[in-house]
């Protein structure tokens, strides 16, 4: 009974803080809508009607069509697919890689801790976009080398962080005792200490989606995104820039999805972030 | 020296000529040097002495916990049935730990972990050393908690360990540390973080464990009254060697090293005896000295009332008076010998 009221309490304030709660109900609906993008799209995104280019929206186009005919909206919510799983993907891998390194150099300290750590630091002197750019350049186009360009530049950002954690928690007794019991120090590392750091890995997890989207929107901005005609977000928006006097929809809608995605993600992170502090801090 | 060896084969634990330094910027720390003790199979055996005297690094030299940096074991064995502990491979060693001897800490609250149930922390030792699968782990735990007396055991085992008060908390680690039946227990100052109610009780469980199950207990502490009521026999431990060494009884009726007596001596006395006469509370003069900058001779010396010469130039060993009686002052010595 006690346990159920803390967790009850938890989702009461999170659910209190109102940018929070929109957040967080935009952010389902953006993930329900990209996963249902295939039923709910009302032409086919790559089909082009070159009779039917830069019409403004229209009962049979709600978002208007681009300089290919091509609906818009359909390509919106394709393009949605793209950029939630390369953003999700690359958190998830960059996380994963950030975390594991974090924990041992934390952990282990000394020479490791240092070779692991500098070359975070040589990683993260590096803008995240320009560290995509870089990636990308060397690995070529392609949705997984886009998940991974984007996941090399959170990794070192998740490095650091867990590492932090990691070496103020195994002060506490309990790793000792843990060892004492005969724990080894892999078992210790990821079952003792890192469920005790993963809160604020969490939070940051859910930012970095945030970033992850917009660093995708980037990316296909320059046109190192997913080639054509695989509609992106952020190729979409860089399409508008021609027409902006012609046809403002296309680039207005594009930058739209983007910004709406990424507050929504942001606005949820923020939420989890003050449920989580002050917990830890008590 | 042939029967020794004998002798100390067929001891649960034997820790011969111990050294456990630390190296620090200050300089080097002897904080255990040249312990012998043993313990025999069933036996308890009470290890006390002052904060910094060297007592939980012996305990943690034991199974090799010692963080290094900045410390080490440089010398000494280490025999548990036989098996030199100091010389095993960590995989080997970590069988052992939690396994054969355990050890239970001072602070509960800090050595248990926050975020898993006290059902899964013990569960996990069931797993981990017995291979037991998550559901008969789970079962033996809870067999485990009614054993230590923790009431509603079905109820406690999904609790966290904030939710449970500071003696239950102790009964949870006592669980874990008894887990897999050790034959030995390091307890370093089990009952040093409770109420003296609570300290009592624990007392007793830990006790009438020993009875039931046969297990040896290092019992580690600056309470002389914990001493006199789990302790077989005793070793007493200044600056990071051992000063005396005997049975229980002996020590506290007729203890011979100035320092034993002075401890003695200091432990204020209650009720209405005490009132009457109005004594201060009698100290021992002086400081524990620090571990870089030992005084040169015994240790105790500056602060010891029957000093003599040789006490500020040499060591004294330790010798055995008799069976089971050591004792490192040369005055003891001399008026024995």
């Amino acid at each position: 009974m006690k346990r159920e009221t803390t967790r009850r309490k938890i989702v009461r304030t999170f659910l209190k803080n109102r940018a929070a709660l929109v957040g967080l109900v935009g952010a389902v609906m953006i993930i329900a809508i990209s996963l249902m993008a295939t039923v709910l799209s009302p032409h086919d995104p790559i089909a082009q009607s070159m009779g039917n280019r830069l019409k403004s929206p229209s009962r049979t186009h709600l978002f208007g069509t681009d300089d290919y005919g091509r609906d818009l909206l359909s390509r919106i919510l394709y393009g949605s697919r793209l950029s939630l799983m390369v953003g999700v993907l690359s958190v998830g891998l960059g996380m994963a890689a950030g975390i594991f390194m974090g924990v041992v150099a934390g952990f282990k300290g000394g020479v490791l801790d240092n070779i692991i750590m500098r070359s975070v630091d040589i990683f993260m002197s590096f803008p995240t976009l320009l560290l995509g750019l870089i990636v990308l350049a060397v690995l070529g186009q392609g949705m997984f080398k886009l998940v991974i360009a984007i996941a090399i530049a959170i990794a070192p950002r998740f490095a650091r962080l867990s590492r932090g954690s990691v070496i103020s928690i195994k002060q506490n007794d309990y790793v000792d005792a843990a060892r004492t019991i005969g724990m080894s120090n892999a078992r210790i590392m990821f079952g003792h200490i890192l469920p005790n750091i993963i809160g604020d890995l969490l939070v940051m997890g859910t930012l970095w989606t945030a970033t992850a989207i917009r660093v995708e929107a980037s990316l296909s901005f320059i046109g190192l995104g997913m080639p054509p005609p695989d509609p992106t977000w952020g190729g979409i928006v860089k399409q508008g820039i021609e027409f902006l006097d012609s046809a403002p929809w296309i680039s207005l809608y594009g930058g739209l999805a983007i910004m709406i995605t990424v507050l929504c993600f942001n606005m949820v992170g923020d939420g989890l972030r003050d449920i989580i502090d002050p917990k830890l801090r008590s | 020296m042939e029967k020794q060896t004998d002798a100390s084969n067929n001891r649960l634990l034997s820790i011969q000529n111990l050294e456990t330094h630390f190296f620090i910027p200050e300089g080097l720390v002897k904080a255990v040097d040249d312990v012998t003790l043993h313990i025999d199979e069933g036996e308890n055996l009470g290890l006390v002495g002052e904060s910094g005297c060297g007592k939980s690094v012996t305990a943690l030299s034991i199974l090799r916990l010692i963080p290094f940096p900045p410390g080490r074991i440089v010398g000494g064995k280490i025999l548990f049935s036989g098996l030199d502990l100091t010389r095993l491979p960590s995989n080997e060693l970590r069988k052992i730990r939690g396994n054969r001897i355990a050890m239970v800490f001072q602070e509960p609250m800090t050595s248990l972990n926050p975020v898993y149930t006290i059902g899964n922390q013990i569960a996990e030792v069931y797993i981990e050393h017995n291979h037991f699968s998550p559901k008969d782990a789970w079962e033996k735990a809870k067999e485990m908690i009614e054993k230590v007396q923790i009431p509603s055991p079905s109820k406690r085992m999904g609790e966290y360990p904030h939710q449970l008060s500071g003696g239950m908390r102790q009964r949870a680690m006592i669980a874990m540390a008894l887990a897999c039946n050790p034959q030995l227990i390091l307890a370093d100052e089990p009952t040093t973080a409770l109420d003296v109610t609570i300290q009592a009780q624990i007392l007793e469980l830990m006790e009438g464990l020993h009875e039931t199950l046969g297990t040896s207990i290092l019992i580690i502490t600056h309470d002389l009254g914990v001493i006199a009521e789990v302790a077989d026999r005793v070793a007493v431990m200044y600056a990071g060697k051992i000063v005396e060494e005997a049975e229980v009884e002996p020590l506290f009726n007729e203890s011979l090293h100035p320092y034993t007596i002075g401890l003695l001596n200091s432990v204020p006395a209650l009720g209405r005896k005490a009132s009457v006469g109005k004594k201060r509370l009698v100290e021992i003069p002086g400081l524990v000295p620090s571990l870089y900058d030992l005084p040169s001779g015994c240790n105790f010396n500056p602060r010891c009332s029957k000093k003599r010469n040789i006490c500020c130039e040499e060591e004294p060993p330790l010798v055995e008076l008799h069976p089971g009686r050591k004792i490192s002052c040369w005055a003891v010595s001399e008026k024995w010998a």
